[in-house]
Formats: C-alpha cells, structure tokens, sequence
C-alpha cells in the first residue's frame, strides 16, 4: 500500500491541533486526559506507519526520493514553498536516522501522557502543552530546511519551560529558567552555523547542503571548518548534553514532573545527537574527522564523569539524570570512532551504534523516569538508602525497576548492551585498546546500578514500607511497553540496526 | 490621476476636524475618532491588497510603475502631482512602493487600536482623540511625501501632537519629557533641513534635467529617486564628496528619530511619561519614520555615500544591539525596559541596511513592520497593568498569572515575540539582517563579528523571560489585593495583534514579498561601487 499522503504535515498538524482540542473540550479533568491520550495515539499510529514504510516487506510502500539529485535517499518529502524569494521553504522528510526517533517521540508522548494521569493541577493546560511539545520535537527530526529546523528547535523549549516552572517539583522556577537560558544560548551558534552554510551554500534547504558537503563544495575545509565544528558541537552538544555543558540537566530531569522528565531525558537529548549527526557530520565531513580527538574527549569524559558522580547520588531521580549524561556520552564516542575509522565495518559501527544508543536509551531513560516518579509518589521519598526490600511489597514495581537497571547498565540481551558494543567495536577500530578506558566504566555503571536495586530492592524488609501500594496502572502500563520493547530489540537488534548500519555506510561512503 | 494616496490623507484631517467640531462629549468624540480611524485603516489595507492581488484595480485604478516625462521609469506606484509652489520648485506629490506601503498600513492600524485601547479616556477626551488622528495624518503623510517640502512640513507636523500628547496627558514628569523630545527630534530635522538644501542647490537642477526634461531647481524627491537609478550620469551631479556630508546631515536626523545610540536618549523619558495610545504611536511609528528615512532618502538618493559609509551604520547598530540590551538588564520599570528594548531592536535596522544586499536591507526593513506590532503590544501590556495594579516596577507585580490568566497570555507571546521566537513576526527580520550581514557585501573579513550583535540575543532573552519568569509565575505579592484581568476593549486591540504577530510569523509574505522587491532596487544601487 503506497502512503501517497502528507503524512509528515499530518504528523505536525495532529498534535498542534490536538492541543487546542484539549484545551478546548478539557474543563472536566478527565475528558482533557481522554482527549489528549485518544489524540496522541494519532501521530503513534502514523509514525509506526513510517517506520514500517522503511520495510518493503511489510507492505506499506513511502516512496524514496533523491531531491535535487541527492546522493542520499528521503522518504515522505515534502516540498512547499514558503518565502521563495530567501530560499526558505516548507521542505520534510525522514530517513533511516530520523524515522526511529519520530517514532520514539511519538510513543514516550503517549506513554507520558499515560503517566500524567494522576496530575490534578491544570490538567487541561498540561496535556495540551504535551502536544505541543510533541509537534514541535517532531519538527526537528523532519525539518530539512534550515530555517523550519530552526524554528522548531527554539519553540521546543516554550512548552518544556513551562511544564517544569508550573508542575514541577520544589526547585522549578530554577531549573525551568536554567534549562531555558542554557539552551536558548546554546542556539546562538546553531545560528552562527546556519548562516555560514547560507553563505557558502546559497540555500537553507539542508539537503541540497548535505550534497555539497558531500562533494567537499560547502564549508571550505581547515580552520573554518574546524570553528564551525565546533561552535554547532557546542550547540548541539548543550542539548545531548555533553560534560561540560551537562550542568543544566540534572535540575531540570529532577525538577520536572515525572511526564516531563519522560520527554526530557527521552527525546529532547535526541535532538542534540540527531542535529550532531544530521549536521555536524554530514555537513562538516572534514571538520567531523580533524576534530575527532575533541568529540572523542568530550564522549570519553561524559562516560566516566556521569558514571561517577552516579556513585554519589542518594537520590535515585538524579541517578538517572546523571546516568543519562554518561549514556550520551556513547554518542559522541561513536561519532568521534565513524570519524577516525571512516567508511571501514569499524567506523559504520561507531556510527549506527551512537545512532541506536539513542533510541535504546530513550527506552530505558523513560522507564527509568517513570519508576522514579512513580517510587517518589507512592513512598514520599526518593531516597535510595530510605527504601529497603520492596520486593516483598512491590513485586510488579521491582520487577520493572530491575529490568530498567539492567538494560541501563547494558545487559546482554537487552537493547541498551547493542547499542553500547557497537560503539565499543567501533572505538576498538578506530582508537585500539584506549577502548579500555570507556569499556571500564561499565564498571562503574554496573556498580551503582547494582548497589541502587540492592539497597532498595532487595535485602530486609524496612518496615517503613510494608504498606507501600504497589505500582499503579497508568505506571505499569507504559513500562510494560518499555521492557517489552527492551527485550525485542535486545535479542533482535537487526529489526532497526540493519537499516541503521547502510544508511551509516553509505552517510560515511562506504556504499 | 490616482486618489487613493490623497484620500488616505484626507480621511484622518477630516477626522481631526470632525472630532475638534462634534466631539463635545466622551462619548461622540470617541466614535468619531473610531469611525475616520477605521475608515482610513480600511483604506489603508486596500492599498496594501492592491500590491498583493489585482483585485482591487477597478476601483483604485492600476498598479503601473510612475513614468517621468522623459520616460524613466520607477517603482513608484499610485503616484499623484499637483504643482504647489511652481517658482520655488515645490509640488505636492505622493506616492508609495514596497518600502512605504507596509508602514502605511501599519499607521491607522495602530492608530485605531490605540484609539480602542484609550476608551475610557475621560480628562480632555476631545483634544486627545483629535490629536491621535491627527497624528494619522500627519505620519501618513511622511510615508508618502515624494516631494522635499511636503516631506518636511509632515515630518514637523509629527512633532506637534505628539509634544502635547506627552506634556498634557503624560506622567508625573511629562512636561520635561515632551520638551526634550521636542528639542532633540527639532534640532535633528533642522540639520537634516541643511541636507535638504544642499540637494535643492547642488543636484535638483541637473536631475530634474534628466528626469523631467526641465532645468529648474526642484524639491521634487523623485528626480533624485529616478537619477540614482542613472548611474555615472547620477555621480557626474552629485559626486561622492557631496553625498556623503549630506547622507552624514541626514543620518544625524534619521538616527534622532530611529533612535540610535548616542542619540537616544530622549527616548526613556518620552516613551515612559507618554500616556500609552501616545507610547504605542512613538514607538510604533515615529521611531520607523527614522528607519523609512534611512531607506527612502539615505540609500534610495545617496547610494555612494550609503555604500562608503556601510562601516558607519554597522557599528551604530551593533553599539545600539549592545547597549540597549544589558541597560534593559537593570531595569524594574516595565515601560522603561520596553523602552530601551526598542532602542536595541532599532539597531537590527542600521545592521541589516550595512550588509548592502538584498536579504540584509529587506530584513532591515521587516524590522520596521515586526517591531511596530511588537512594541505596542508591549506598551499597551505597561498600560495595563499600571492601571490594574497602580505600578509598573516588576519586583511588585510578581506572580499575577493566577489571577491574570489572559494579560500573561499575552504578555509571554509578546515578550516571547520581542526576544524573536520563531514562529513569531520578529524572528524573520532578526534572522533576514543576521544571514544578510554575513554575506555583507564589504565585510570581508569582518563577516565573523556576527558574534557581537548575536551575543545581544542572549541578553534579551535574559531581560524578557526573567522579567516574564518573575511576573507570571513568582511568588504573588499579596500586597496587590484582587485583580481584575483584561476589559473588553483591551481584548480587542491585543487580539488583533498578537494575532497579526503569529499569523505575520507563519505566513511573512503578504508583507515581506514586497519589501524584498523594494531591497532588491536599493540593492541594485549599492550594489555597485
């Protein structure tokens, strides 16, 4: 069945709209929350139908498009023009980069709008707000013109500032005008870099520059480059986050309600990797491989910097957010091995692993957000060492919280452990045995990991909790998805990793 | 000959007669400044359709570009002449094109919405309303004005209502703040008049020779509009070494009115003690007669001098981005923050007229139009809520989103808009003079201090979302008592434009289609050494 629509305008316009529905018809609590579920399970269906148009044989057909001739492949794009007189336009599409990640962002909006489900302030105002995150994340994954890019890249951070500053915990004012401020600048270079690939390239249009890139006809290579590189590593690398530009996330991951922190650490990092890839290495080819040692550093640092300060950490919301800085780390490791081994099986490795580290971590990240809100709000406390043998108590909600730690930690079987050896291999390719230095910090995340279940899981009953309630519904039921989706691309990685690796090889020009 | 221009002058002066002659009560004097204010906003959105579509050709007649006795032509549109004082070379021409046409349409706009935002204006209400209409007219007028005198004589006219507007029904400090804007926009019109008269004596024989065919001195402006567009034939009348004290003179009286640092500090005061119709005219239009000077005269009649001196209005503009912005920081009284924000956001003007091509002064030039709407809102938002609460310093009027759900609607898409979101009006003008500088023509190296006037951004959006941050959601200030949130009248005006800053934010063309085209010719005149 060939899909012959717009289907990427619909993706947008659907949870736009949806908003203003919710908004609307949403003065009684509960209709708001049917309505903004109901209505969120509109762009999940639509983007399983793109994902499953990347398969021929599934039998849904996206037609494949070279625009301007392009080398590379897109599928649903669409081209309309805007302000022709400036080059910009109404240009979208996806591929093999971007589908998994318009999927995961619809799919953790619906699963957090689940999770919403015992927020009683300004239930309207919150779901709509949801929405509108949603259409404006999808924005950046599909935009393929600079200026659209752009714009949704600064409207996503309205309605994130405002579900933290308003649903948030003690610290919201804080940490949402942290988060907003830190972002907000960190687009400045972002914009640099657009109007320096205008002025070398003449269009906004980002496949027609890719193309250039690609035949070495955009960014002069050397030290322009290089400056450019690394202004949008900046840039982009504030969103991944990457140390040291990490500092605005564990406040704002801790302060925001726990839906929030679903999208935040889910999604919003994406962003960053995706517009590091899309970007910086197929725009900046040059300045991606001389500058392979900073984002090498960067990545390395991450990795063990946020491994670290987890073993510090009492509280297991900021845990996870530390935690999350250490897995992106994975990201900017791969991109530095694609960079160093190029079009070799190590390099393409490098790359698809840094790619399908974040769709697995925006798994696990979002489970790992759910049980902790979900422990927070049933137990008035978040505290690691006040738990105590929940298990006895809790069964379902310790299963879930076990199952999330170990994918975290990368256990074999389970999506997260893919995605980190492919940037292991990758890393061995391109840097040798330094490969050791990230390899062991799975120590140290293994570590934490395992002392946070022993100490809250398992072990003697505190008596504290022994009428702890144990998970709610609208918590088991998205984790339920989550680890079900942990174990199928765990043990069948292929399904998405397949189609990640050739788009990799031919990104680096291996095919 | 074409009528609309004239009638869109008439309509507003018989408004200003009818209201000083019927508006004896509140109420009369109140609708029917409503009524000539609509009317002419009507009138104005006709001629705006009509450089969009032929729909409206029947009635206004064609869009045909003016053609000058000697047959050169210009994109000058809808043009009306009448001689006037034909022994001193005055005439009454007017006539509109892409730079003037979204800045005509903007004036009774704002006029009107002003009008409706001042419904309850009840000390001296018919003088009020007759002076807001008539300063309809007469900044009109400016934006048409083909002809030096007549350009002159509008320019003065601007001057008179709003000294009033100011010194009577201002703030506590009014009467100090209606004489130095008085002074200071007098002086600089009295050395921009030094410039007049030195085109008047130098060039306008020679041009009005090449353009009309006849060698006699002329205030004409569309000799010299025309002649430039002649190229070494212009140069050979008004060399460079003439051009540039002159565009020097002008610039001096544009950059009072603009306004640009150093010259603006009559701003602070003047915007601050202005009742808030008068707020929203100054800074939604008198401010962009500086920016439509600049254009009109500066590039469009000194292109030498304008492409010599690219340097000079790129650092103005940066050293107004600069200090506007961090004198923003330290702010709590909302409409002094709003006020300097404007002298910063001027700024992106001159940097978009220093890049010299086409995107940089077309987006120089939206910065006019986007700021207009931007900015009254903002002022209205001060209006507002010094008439609620009784203050306007931002550590008192914390946390009023509860209580005044719709004004922080509006106020976060405003200040949001103002910090250029996008999505938003301003985004598009800020982002049309960043990417037009770095291609500057002359820039050459220089091309990378982008970062400075980038860096600004930063600080704006400081300024805005902590002043937004503290205001809608801090700790409410008990000491405020209830609030009462937006009235009808209010809604109105600030539902037209913020909707007109979304609806400009998505869909730029209807205004900017036209601007572009106008830049293109400027373009074409700097372009060329």
């Amino acid at each position: 069945m060939l899909l012959d629509f717009p289907i990427l305008t619909l993706l947008l316009v659907v949870p736009a709209v949806g908003a203003a529905v919710v908004h609307l018809v949403g003065r009684n609590a509960n209709v708001a929350r049917l309505a903004g579920l109901g209505i969120s399970l509109i762009p999940l269906a639509l983007s399983v139908l793109l994902l499953l148009g990347f398969f021929p044989s599934s039998g849904i057909e996206l037609r494949e498009e070279r625009p301007f001739g392009s080398d590379l492949s897109y599928r649903a794009y669409e081209l309309a023009p805007w302000l022709p007189q400036t080059s910009v336009s109404y240009a979208v599409g996806v591929d093999e980069l971007s589908v998994p990640l318009v999927f995961l962002t619809a799919l953790l909006t619906t699963l957090a709008l689940a999770v919403n489900w015992e927020e009683k302030h300004r239930v309207r105002a919150f779901y709509a707000l949801f929405l509108l995150l949603e259409t404006t994340i999808i924005g950046v994954f599909v935009a393929l013109d600079f200026f659209l890019f752009f714009l949704f890249w600064e409207v996503s951070l309205v309605p994130m500032y405002f579900i933290i500053a308003v649903w948030g915990g003690p610290r919201k004012r804080y940490a949402a005008l942290k988060f907003f401020f830190y972002t907000f600048v960190a687009s400045i270079p972002v914009l640099l870099g657009i109007f320096v690939f205008f002025f070398y390239g003449g269009t906004f249009n980002m496949v027609q520059l890719i193309e250039l890139a690609r035949s070495g006809s955009l960014v002069p290579s050397g030290a322009i480059q290089n400056l450019v590189f690394i202004a949008l590593l900046a840039g982009f690398g504030t969103k991944l986050p990457t140390w040291p530009l990490h500092t605005w996330l564990p406040d704002a991951h801790v302060e925001a309600p726990t839906g929030g922190s679903v999208i935040l650490a889910g999604i919003l990092l994406k962003l960053g990797g995706y517009a590091i890839i899309r970007v910086n290495v197929e725009m900046l080819p040059q300045g991606t491989r001389e500058m392979y040692w900073l984002t090498a550093a960067l990545g390395v640092i991450s990795i063990l910097y946020g491994a670290v300060v987890c073993l510090a950490q009492q509280d297991l919301k900021r845990l996870v957010a530390f935690s999350s800085v250490s897995h992106m780390g994975f990201v900017t490791l791969g991109v530095a091995a694609a960079a160093v081994a190029g079009p070799t099986p190590g390099g393409i490795l490098g790359l698809g692993g840094a790619i399908f580290q974040m769709f697995a971590h925006g798994l696990v990240s979002a489970a790992l957000f759910i049980i902790a809100g979900s422990m927070g709000h049933r137990a008035g406390t978040r505290n690691i060492s006040d738990f105590g043998g929940i298990a006895s108590v809790n069964p379902k909600g310790s299963t879930f919280m076990m199952a999330a730690f170990l994918a975290s930690l990368g256990l074999p079987g389970l999506v997260g452990f893919v995605a980190e050896l492919a940037v292991f291999l990758g890393t061995y390719a391109a840097f040798g045995l330094l490969v050791l230095v990230p390899i062991l910090t799975v120590i140290f995340t293994a570590a934490y990991y395992i002392w946070a279940m022993q100490r809250a899981i398992f072990g003697p009953l505190n008596p504290r909790w022994k009428d702890l309630h144990d998970m709610e519904r609208h918590d088991v039921a998205p984790l339920a998805v989550l680890t079900a989706l942990f174990a199928v691309f765990g043990i069948l990685p292929f399904l998405l990793m397949n189609m990640t690796l050739e788009w990799c090889a031919r990104v680096l020009g291996a095919a | 000959m074409s009528f609309i221009l004239s009638l869109l002058l008439i309509v507003p002066f018989a408004g200003f007669l009818g209201i000083l002659i019927g508006g004896a009560t509140q109420a009369r004097a109140k609708w029917i400044a409503l009524i000539f204010s609509v009317t002419d906003t009507v009138l104005a959105t006709a001629l705006l359709v009509a450089f969009l579509v032929p729909w409206l050709d029947p009635v206004l007649g064609a869009r045909i570009p003016y053609v000058s006795p000697t047959g050169m032509a210009a994109p000058l549109f809808y043009v009306e002449q009448y001689p006037w004082v034909p022994p001193l070379g005055m005439s009454y021409i007017l006539g509109v094109d892409g730079l003037s046409v979204p800045l005509i349409f903007l004036t009774p706009l704002l006029g009107t919405l002003s009008i409706v935002f001042s419904w309850d204006k009840d000390y001296r209400p018919r003088q009020f309303y007759a002076l807001l209409v008539l300063m309809e007219f007469s900044i009109t007028g400016v934006f048409m004005a083909l002809d030096f005198f007549l350009f002159a004589v509008f320019w003065e006219i601007v001057l008179i209502p709003m000294f009033f507007l100011i010194g009577i029904w201002g703030g506590t400090n009014r009467q100090y703040a209606s004489f130095k804007f008085f002074v200071y926009t007098h002086v600089g019109f009295v050395i921009m008049l030094l410039s007049i008269f030195a085109m008047y004596w130098t060039g306008s024989a020679g041009l009005n020779a090449l353009v009309n065919g006849t060698l006699t001195r002329t205030f004409d402006m569309s000799v010299f509009l025309i002649g430039a567009t002649a190229g070494s034939d212009y140069l050979r009348i008004l060399p460079l070494a003439t051009q540039v004290p002159v565009f020097a003179a002008f610039f001096f009286g544009f950059g009072v009115k603009l306004p640009m640092v150093p010259l603006h500090t009559w701003l602070p005061d003047a915007h601050v003690e202005a009742p808030t119709a008068g707020s929203v005219i100054l800074a939604g239009l008198l401010l962009k007669m500086g920016g439509y000077g600049l254009f009109r005269i500066g590039f469009g009649m000194l292109p030498a001098a304008a492409r010599d001196l690219w340097w000079v209005l790129a650092v103005f503009g940066t050293v107004s981005m600069l200090y506007a912005s961090f004198v923003c920081l330290a702010q709590t009284d909302l409409k002094r923050l709003v006020a300097y924000s404007s002298v910063g956001h001027m700024g992106f003007v001159l940097l978009g007229a220093s890049s010299l091509v086409q995107l940089g002064i077309a987006g120089g030039i939206y910065q006019l139009f986007t700021h207009g709407l931007i900015t009254a809102v903002l002022f209205m938002l001060a209006g507002t809520i010094k008439h609620v609460t009784g203050t306007r310093e931002i550590p008192a009027i914390t946390g009023i989103g509860p209580q005044m759900p719709q004004y922080s609607f509006v106020l976060i898409v405003a200040f949001l808009a103002s910090v250029g979101l996008p999505g938003l009006a301003s985004f598009w003008s800020e982002f049309f003079v960043f990417t037009g500088f770095y291609q500057g023509l002359l820039a050459g190296p220089w091309r990378a201090l982008i970062v400075v006037p980038l860096l600004t951004i930063a600080v704006t959006a400081a300024y805005y979302v902590w002043s937004l941050h503290k205001v809608v959601m801090g700790e409410p200030n008990r000491a405020l008592g209830t609030l009462h949130d937006l009235n009808e009248h209010e809604k109105i005006s600030y539902t037209v434009l913020v909707g007109l800053i979304i609806l400009a934010g998505l869909f730029p063309l209807p205004f900017f289609g036209m601007i572009y085209e106008y830049a293109g010719t400027l373009a074409g005149l700097v372009g060329v050494p």
